[in-house]
């Protein structure tokens, strides 16, 4: 059995006996998708769907997100490492109940994204699977995942999951700096004088048809009435230009001291929208001000929500 | 009777009675085309790559980079139907007159050019589908000032458009229609396919057709159709929807849905809007502008009413809406399908719903019941 093959089973055999053991009402995990390169959320609530479960380097979406709609279930979510980070947030801001959750941890080493891989195979049709090191195509082309993973994968420390009730496979040896600066990119846009930041955020936002993608898909945006949707008020659903510098200003302040860096909101944006950049500015600003980081730890005060006469501005 | 009355006014741009005629526009060329058109006081649009997408964008410099071959992020409906527009002004005048300023009707000649034959027929089924109850003027006005120019593409994994009894190829919905004939040829099979279309061909830029070009633009057009890999049985979709309205399918389809508006905003036949008065006061005179704006039926609140009655509350009637106007009411009321496999759903949808997949579930749940 190959060693994804063999985090697949383990992964179906604790699923099962979560259902045995009447531990849970519903799973969320991944299935196949429209092809093979694509996996979707899938939710089950009975052990003989077990089977229908996997996971490989496509399984890319965040499962976290569909937690607090199901907060008086008793839940199983299977989640990497980008993704446990979120349920610390959502333990932290009252969403989930811990007890009613059982946590299905698997270490990753990344995600591929799909459009890194070369134009020149078939999704539809050619068999896709993989290595530890390779992609594999039809079982005779294989292509380094080192060079396919999503941003995001390549910046992350935190490839074990932090917090979990069951670890399928192994864990993943943590590097003491993630492979690339998570803040390069913010870093860039700090180099330009004041103008040229402008210019470039006109440029980006230009694109932005909101169609709230980024804010239906982050599992930290669980207000049950938003401020940003059109019928409160706030932004119209005319979309000019000062609505859109408003649903992203807001958006991006409302992430402080919350957001985890897992990268959804960029990945669904249909135009490309930098959104990662912004909200790495304003983590990169949390770090240094307040030397805290989202996602890791349950029981500490937030930096918001405390004073202290250490903080800088004193 | 009515309805076929409506379908009359559409004469200005039917394309049957023309007769088609053939050249071949080498590449080299086709920007300098471009510029005498825009020359002659058209303006050109065209799907221009940068800042990570392809859009569609008027070309000013003609030095922009022209991407033909990839779908483009948004449709070419936003050429028609934009995000928002104005309807009409207001303006308090004080001792209780107000002035109404109508939206001014824009006059602007457009080539649209470089659209791939899913969006040109796409906008055949919005010219159906925007003149079943009522006129949008807006809509006409710029149909009637564009000439569309269609264009072959580079199908990727996300296309249908062959499921659909369509092709790369398809020509309806163009005023002439370019097939790529590859980067040895170096050149495009033009057909012109309509009056209008005619008027923009300038033969200093175009060449007569060989039969050697000939064939290459049949071979071209059956590699195109090969290269479209994703495949589905939609010729009894709206048969078998019929059967399934009350099916819990769709709880479990819609399950996933996060409730953005990718899907339909992306659509290149869906055309659903809002209308909103925008004011401010002023020294106590009120003035605004009402405005249309995109909307869409995967919003929650897209039929809340007053009285806070929600006909659809559920994602599952939501995403049940989507695939019936598109599979099953618009055959019924237009003779057409809603959907020319764009694929643009399926791209970009955060967590893969795919029409393809649930027709086919469709298809095999239809069966069952049959049976």
């Amino acid at each position: 059995m190959s060693f994804m093959e063999k985090k697949v089973k383990g992964l179906q055999d604790c699923v099962s006996r979560m259902f045995s053991e009447n531990k849970v009402d519903l799973i969320v995990g991944y299935s196949k998708g429209s092809n093979n390169v694509r996996t979707i959320p899938y939710f089950i609530n009975n052990i003989k769907d077990a089977g229908k479960l996997t996971f490989n380097s496509f399984c890319i979406n965040n499962l976290t997100l569909y937690l607090n709609e199901l907060k008086d279930k008793r839940v199983g979510v299977v989640v990497k490492g980008c993704d446990s980070k979120h349920i610390v947030e959502l333990i932290r801001g009252n969403q989930v109940k811990r007890e009613n959750l059982q946590i299905v941890g698997l270490s990753c080493g990344g995600m591929i994204d799909p459009l890194k891989l070369p134009r020149d195979y078939d999704p539809n049709r050619d068999e896709i699977t993989e290595d530890g090191e390779n992609v594999i195509i039809n079982k005779t082309r294989k292509i380094p995942k080192k060079n396919l993973y999503y941003d995001k994968c390549v910046e992350c420390a935190t490839h074990t999951p932090v917090v979990y009730d069951h670890l399928i496979g192994d864990r993943t040896e943590e590097p003491e700096e993630p492979a690339t600066d998570p803040y390069s990119k913010a870093r860039k846009i700090e180099e330009m004088a004041l103008e040229e930041r402008r210019k470039y955020w006109v440029r980006e936002f230009d694109k932005c048809i909101r169609c709230t993608a980024c804010r239906n898909i982050c599992a930290l945006c669980y207000c049950r009435s938003c401020a940003l949707d059109s019928k409160n008020g706030w932004v119209s659903k005319a979309n000019k230009d000062t609505e859109k510098w408003m649903y992203h200003m807001i958006k991006a302040y409302h992430t402080t001291v919350r957001c985890v860096r897992c990268g959804e909101c960029e990945r669904v944006c249909p135009m490309g929208v930098k959104l990662m950049t912004l909200n790495r500015k304003i983590e990169k600003e949390v770090k240094e001000l307040f030397g805290y980081e989202a996602g890791l730890d349950v029981e500490g005060k937030s930096p918001l929500s405390v004073y202290s006469v250490e903080d800088g501005e004193f | 009777m009515l309805k076929e009355s409506r379908r009359c006014l559409f004469t200005v741009w039917k394309m049957e009675s023309f007769k088609s005629k053939a050249y071949v526009l080498r590449k080299d060329k086709a920007l300098g085309w471009l510029k005498s058109v825009s020359g002659r006081g058209y303006s050109v649009i065209a799907p221009v790559s940068e800042d990570d997408t392809v859009r569609f964008k008027q070309l000013s410099s003609f030095n922009e980079k022209i991407d033909l071959d990839s779908p483009t992020n948004l449709s070419p409906k936003t050429e028609f139907l934009p995000q928002y527009s104005t309807l009409l002004r207001f303006q308090d005048l004080g001792d209780g007159k107000i002035k109404v300023i109508p939206a001014e009707d824009s006059p602007e000649k457009i080539v649209l050019f470089g659209v791939h034959a899913c969006d040109a027929s796409a906008m055949k089924v919005l010219d159906e589908h925007l003149s079943e109850y009522s006129r949008d003027e807006a809509y006409d006005s710029r149909r009637k000032n564009t000439i569309v120019v269609g264009v072959s593409c580079r199908p990727d994994a996300y296309c249908f458009c062959t499921s659909l009894k369509m092709n790369p190829t398809s020509k309806e919905g163009s005023d002439i229609f370019l097939t790529d004939l590859g980067s040895e040829a170096d050149k495009f099979y033009v057909e012109v396919l309509s009056d209008r279309g005619e008027s923009v061909i300038d033969e200093g830029f175009f060449e007569k057709p060989s039969r050697e070009d000939l064939a290459l633009k049949e071979k071209t057009g059956n590699a195109l159709y090969e290269k479209v890999t994703k495949k589905f049985d939609s010729s009894n979709a709206e048969k078998n929807l019929d059967l399934l309205f009350d099916d819990s399918f769709w709880e479990n389809e819609s399950r996933r849905c996060i409730g953005c508006s990718i899907c339909t905003f992306l659509c290149p036949t869906c055309s659903c809007f809002d209308v909103c008065d925008e004011v401010s006061v002023q020294e106590g005179l009120t003035s605004g502008e009402r405005l249309k704006c995109w909307d869409n039926c995967q919003q929650p609140d897209f039929t809340l009413m007053a009285g806070g009655v929600n006909p659809r509350k559920n994602k599952a009637d939501r995403l049940k809406q989507r695939l019936y106007h598109k599979f099953n009411y618009m055959p019924k009321r237009i003779k057409k399908t809603g959907c020319t496999g764009c694929g643009r759903c399926v791209r970009y949808c955060p967590v893969d719903i795919s029409i393809p997949e649930i027709i086919t579930e469709v298809n095999s749940k239809a069966e069952d019941k049959k049976t």
